[in-house]
């Protein structure tokens, strides 16, 4: 039988992890080395397979009960494939530039193979067609997460950035499992291919009927009077639930507000970690999640109009953030979180391709800058504070140059590919007509352009402000590489709207771009650039403070008052009724009954006359009474 | 050879028993009793794919003959439900003696009353009759109660121990009572416990469709004592804690699934759930309250424990919620995914139980605060106890998310509500196990004072335990990724009985439209 050529996508890495946690424990060396090995698999299987065009596999059942499958489908179209090239490509780059960043770290097991364990997942989200399969996946993403985010787990802060970046990730899977339930009861199918084939016939079928009677599965031979089932429902209704279930997965993952809160944190992990898992890949599976889903969230309006709102809340929020940070991680981190807002605003304005071309160039352009990033760190002997680098662009010239093609993509200079994507979103929203949302944007862009030009220039520019400095640790080539061949596609990945045409195959057909968008988007740009190096041109600290925006507007703070204490308060309360009401009272009165029951039983046999002779006489007194009566 | 393998998984401990009470080394021969049992189990569990295709031709006899309850039958056979719980059963057991160790003089009598509770729990799963069933539970729990007296931690063992005692024995005997009704509604002659005569005789034209309501309510009530619903529950976080570790695993992991087990059989295979009289509309919404307080209350009062061991009790209680959900919403997918998540589930909590006790050894009591980081010292517990807490907390990939998935696909339909609560439920047992897990293995600041005060008592973990958790390990993993082998065979058990119950209904109600019978006032009932 030949083995499809597929299969090895998903095996490859979870052979490696296995190996890893398993087998080569001991020997870090090993597990790098075969960690490394499956990612070039991976992404030879992906060039492979697309150039040969290969069919994808037959399906493998993993849970299948009468009415209910999950199964392990592969769905190759352009959405996938261009994701695939995402995920393997910045995957294995990644993988080259932690051999140099972790070389020295003593439990490279755990590390490698946590990379693996994610590739694993993250390819397994790509290529699912069954949703039941993709929450399978979303929860091993967010382990490997955990793990890689708790690796250096003895810092507290590590650990504790771990648990959250896990249970902010759980709470939207919450909805998100709600939501997939959902779909399951209206629709009686967990796969996408199949969703989509119904779902024509289904709304054509409701067409001016606005409920839905549901009858719940499995009933068959029971008599017709007994079937459960539903009051009928405002199928509108039910579609916006399904919809915001369904974005709840992906406002955990893309850590969206009001979820956003983890991914600062989880820069407490390693920095290449932060490049591929917190930046360029699974927080974008949230962006990929509702790209994939689309057809099922457009049944919905007022869902898509929610959704736009809170990309665009998040990316100005976040973009606002990043602006006051001091920490190179955590501008990128808000960054980041900017961006994907964008990308879901983009979704939420109907246009879902263009958010997947936000999200293809942000995952290069965003990639090269956390490496980078992390190549200054190493180079600075884990120093991360900004006030305290200054003009390394003489001492790392490669990481300078790289850097700045980053910083350009992502500030939307003209002609470098993040201007085109970022674009692609501005004329989606004014086409749609949502002028507010516009705005929203364009000062988003305004201020990413700002955060971005005043990062290069406090860290590269002016006078080394610390003596780590002067005598930079040596950055080998498996560190530098990666950068370069980031910055290429970070360069071109624009050019000739090759990846919408991916995504959308022959029938595409793009915005027409209004005079009104490139003015927006280079006035951001030009703007923003302009007000960063007229504020911090030559300064050797902050010139200026705001503290609102510094400490993320009190989110976490408030968070940990209410929803964090709430919970204890909550558990103290109920566990009140387990402590008090059950065990306490309800037990303790059972017990005293039991007890006064063995009391009088044995006041009964206590052997003494008097109160036989008192019971004798009462029973003569009954007896009397019985026959007198 | 089906009965060959089928009389060593309970024949293995029997004859251990009588070893070890002959002189035979003890630890020895419970080990080997229990690890031929669990060869055997698999064996089994081979041989009969899962279950699905029964023991062929399975011995049986009458054991009793009693006016109140007919002919007990005495003998053992599988299918999809209770195949994987026997399987959970003699796995477990066989862990739980490698797992433990007890002092020379009185090694004798901790394995033999150990053995039996583990052979009182497989022949409960695989009897055929109801009432030997419930015999056979009791053989199992008279020992637990010995165990944890006699072996247990603590100073309060022994009024623990009575306390167990007294919630179990009483549950039981409502549960008994319950079942004696039940067979009373079948006429003299024919009367009898045997489940698939049980369901024979639904089938054909009379049924049980009319079970009274307080039949119902009593078997709920007695057996729900025995699985810890809400509120009858307080047996179980000091019972489990104090427990030796090797009876926790059996009773938390095993015993305890006996009551969901036989209610399992009896919803779902002889009273039906949806045509009784009065309980949809009144004991359903009562006790899907309750089974949500177990899921709600009971998961955070995990959250406020401060010792391991009880918040590990807490938390196995609030899984019996998902159960109980699962039989309430009466779905053959919901109660098929009883039977996977029970094994999971199982395993999970019998896995964490035996680490825990493995960790006395860092804090005698198991609080949270003194076990702060200490767990790091030790490399192959932080990897297996990660594994069976991520299996708790319903990761995919471990055996218990495949109950947990279908089981919410199954229910939500028919009980919206619960379902909901139950994937709340989900996000509270990752706060209650995460945060537990960082205190016990993350935190540095424990680190120094278990250098400090550990290493006098600190030894390296022996190969009992190593192989031990391997097997609970691997257990997890390749059942988390083959969940098929298991939930194939269970569903189609579970839906030929719905469609046997529901034949049999279906015909009553035929009957009844056409004048006189049983039904006749139920389907007035119903119809207005």
């Amino acid at each position: 039988m030949p083995v499809n050529i597929w299969w090895i996508l998903i095996l490859a890495p979870l052979v490696s992890a296995s190996l890893c946690a398993l087998v080569l424990r001991r020997w870090g060396t090993a597990c790098a080395g075969v960690s490394v090995g499956s990612a070039v698999l991976c992404f030879l299987v992906v060039l492979w397979g697309l150039a040969s065009g290969a069919q994808a596999p037959a399906q493998w059942d993993w849970l299948s009960l009468p009415g209910l499958e999950i199964a392990l489908e592969m769905r190759l179209d352009g959405l996938a494939t261009l994701m695939l090239v995402v995920v393997t490509g910045i995957g294995l780059l990644v993988h080259v530039f932690s051999l140099g960043y972790m070389a020295e770290d003593d439990a490279k097991w755990r590390y490698f193979g946590g990379l693996s364990l994610f590739m694993f997942s993250m390819t397994g989200i790509v290529v699912s067609d069954n949703l039941g399969m993709i929450f399978v996946f979303w929860e091993l993403v967010g382990v490997s997460s955990y793990l890689l985010i708790g690796h250096w787990f003895r810092k507290p802060a590590a650990s504790a950035a771990a648990n959250k970046a896990f249970l902010a990730n759980r709470i939207g899977d919450v909805g998100f499992l709600l939501g997939i339930i959902g779909v399951y009861v209206v629709f009686n199918t967990l796969s996408i291919s199949e969703l989509k084939a119904i779902l024509p016939e289904f709304t054509e079928k409701m067409g001016e009927q606005q409920t839905l009677v549901m009858e719940s599965q499995k009933q068959e031979g029971v008599a017709e009077q007994f079937k459960v089932s539903f009051p009928p429902v405002d199928v509108n209704f039910l579609f916006l639930l399904i919809a915001l279930g369904l974005f709840c997965g992906a406002v955990g993952k893309s850590a969206q507000f009001p979820l956003h809160v983890w991914l600062p944190d989880a820069m407490e992990g390693p920095t290449p970690v932060s490049a591929l898992i917190h930046a360029a890949t699974m927080v974008a599976a949230g962006v990929y999640l509702l790209a994939r889903v689309f057809f099922v969230l457009a049944l919905s309006a007022e869902a898509l109009v929610f959704i736009a709102w809170i990309g665009a809340g998040t990316a100005v929020l976040a973009a606002l953030m990043a602006t006051q940070q001091s920490d190179i991680k955590r501008v990128l981190a808000y960054s980041t979180l900017s961006q994907l807002g964008m990308m879901v605003m983009a979704v939420g304005v109907a246009d879902p391709k263009s958010a997947m071309f936000h999200l293809t160039t942000h995952a290069f352009f965003k990639a090269l800058l956390f490496l980078g990033a992390g190549a200054v760190i190493h180079a600075l002997h884990h120093e991360q504070n900004i006030w305290k680098m200054g003009g390394l662009a003489r001492k790392l010239p490669v990481v300078f140059i790289t850097f700045l093609i980053g910083t350009l993509a992502l500030a939307g200079c003209p002609g470098l590919s993040g201007f085109f994507s970022k674009d692609a979103i501005f004329a989606a929203a004014q086409e749609r007509g949502e002028m507010v949302l516009f705005w929203l944007a364009a000062f988003t862009a305004l201020l990413t352009a700002f955060y971005m030009v005043r990062l290069v220039i406090v860290v590269f520019l002016g006078e080394a402000r610390d003596e780590h400095v002067d005598h930079p640790h040596k950055l080998g080539w498996v560190m530098l590489g990666p950068l370069i061949l980031l910055a290429l596609p970070s360069l071109a990945a624009g050019y000739g709207e090759l990846i919408p045409k991916w995504l959308a195959g022959d029938n595409y057909e793009y915005h027409k771009h209004d005079i009104l968008v490139y003015v927006a988007s280079i006035g951001a740009f030009v703007l923003g650039s302009a007000g960063a190096i007229v504020l911090y041109y030559g300064k050797i600290k902050e010139p200026l403070t705001v503290s609102l925006l510094r400490d993320r507007f009190y989110i976490d703070e408030f968070y940990d008052r209410t929803f964090v204490r709430g919970i204890d308060v909550t558990a103290a309360l109920l566990s009140g009724v387990d402590r008090w009401l059950v065990r306490g009272a309800a037990v303790r009165s059972v017990t005293f009954l039991v007890a006064a029951v063995g009391h009088f039983c044995r006041f009964l046999v206590s052997g003494s006359v008097q109160v036989y002779v008192f019971f004798m006489a009462l029973g003569l007194l009954v007896l009397l009474l019985w026959n007198l009566l | 050879m089906d009965q060959f393998i089928l009389w060593t998984v309970l024949g293995a401990p029997l004859l251990g028993v009588f070893l070890i009470l002959l002189g035979a080394p003890a630890r020895l021969l419970a080990l080997l009793a229990t690890g031929s049992a669990l060869l055997a189990g698999l064996a089994l569990f081979v041989v009969t794919s899962g279950g699905s295709r029964g023991i062929v031709d399975a011995w049986k006899t009458t054991w009793v003959q009693m006016p109140l309850v007919g002919r007990v039958d005495f003998g053992f056979d599988v299918d999809g439900v209770s195949m994987p719980l026997v399987l959970l059963s003699v796995l477990v057991a066989f862990v739980a003696v490698l797992f433990t160790r007890c002092e020379k003089p009185r090694e004798a009598e901790f394995f033999v009353l150990l053995l039996l509770t583990s052979l009182g729990a497989t022949a409960a799963f695989a009897s055929v009759d109801v009432i030997s069933m419930f015999v056979f539970h009791e053989v199992a729990l008279i020992p637990t109660f010995i165990l944890i007296g006699r072996y247990g931690h603590g100073f309060s063992r022994a009024s623990v121990a009575l306390r167990m005692t007294v919630y179990l024995v009483l549950g039981s005997l409502i549960g008994l009572v319950g079942l004696i009704g039940l067979l009373q509604l079948m006429p003299p002659d024919v009367r009898t416990s045997n489940f698939s005569a049980l369901q024979e005789y639904i089938q054909a034209d009379v049924g049980l469709q009319n079970v009274p309501f307080w039949i119902f309510s009593t078997l709920f009530l007695g057996f729900g004592v025995l699985f810890g619903l809400f509120p009858f529950y307080s047996w179980a976080p000091n019972g489990y804690a104090s427990a030796p570790a090797g009876v926790a695993m059996i009773h938390a992991g095993v015993l305890k699934n006996f009551g969901v087990f036989i209610l399992l059989k009896l919803i779902g295979g002889v009273i039906p759930l949806a045509y009784l009289e009065g309980v949809q509309e009144t004991i359903l919404p009562l006790l899907s309250v309750l089974a949500g307080c177990n899921i709600l209350i009971l998961g955070l009062a995990a959250l406020r424990q401060e010792r391991l061991d009880l918040m590990l009790g807490y938390l196995s209680l609030m899984h019996m919620g998902y159960l109980v959900l699962g039989i309430l919403a009466d779905t053959g997918t919901s109660q098929t995914a009883v039977v996977m998540l029970m094994f999971g589930h199982g395993l999970a909590t019998a896995a964490l139980f035996g680490y825990a006790d493995r960790l006395r050894k860092f804090s005698a009591n198991l609080r949270l605060d003194e076990l702060e980081g200490t767990g790091v010292k030790e490399h192959s517990l932080i990897f297996v106890f990660g594994l069976a807490l991520m299996a708790s907390l319903g990761l995919p990939g471990l055996a218990p998310f495949a109950g947990e998935i279908s089981l919410l696909m199954g229910s939500f339909a028919k009980m919206p509500i619960l379902t909901a609560v139950a994937v709340v439920g989900i996000l509270i047992s990752a706060i209650v196990l995460l945060r537990a897990f960082r205190k016990i293995f993350q935190l540095g600041g424990g680190l120094v004072r278990s250098e400090l005060s550990v290493s006098a008592t600190y030894s390296q973990p022996e190969i009992g335990f190593r192989l031990g958790s391997l097997i609970l390990s691997a257990a997890l993993v390749l059942w988390g990724i083959l969940p098929n082998t298991l939930l194939k065979p269970a569903s189609e058990t579970v839906e030929n009985q719905i469609r046997v119950l529901n034949a049999g209904v279906g015909r009553n109600l035929d009957l009844a439209k056409q004048g006189g019978s049983l039904a006749k006032a139920l389907v007035e009932d119903k119809s207005k």
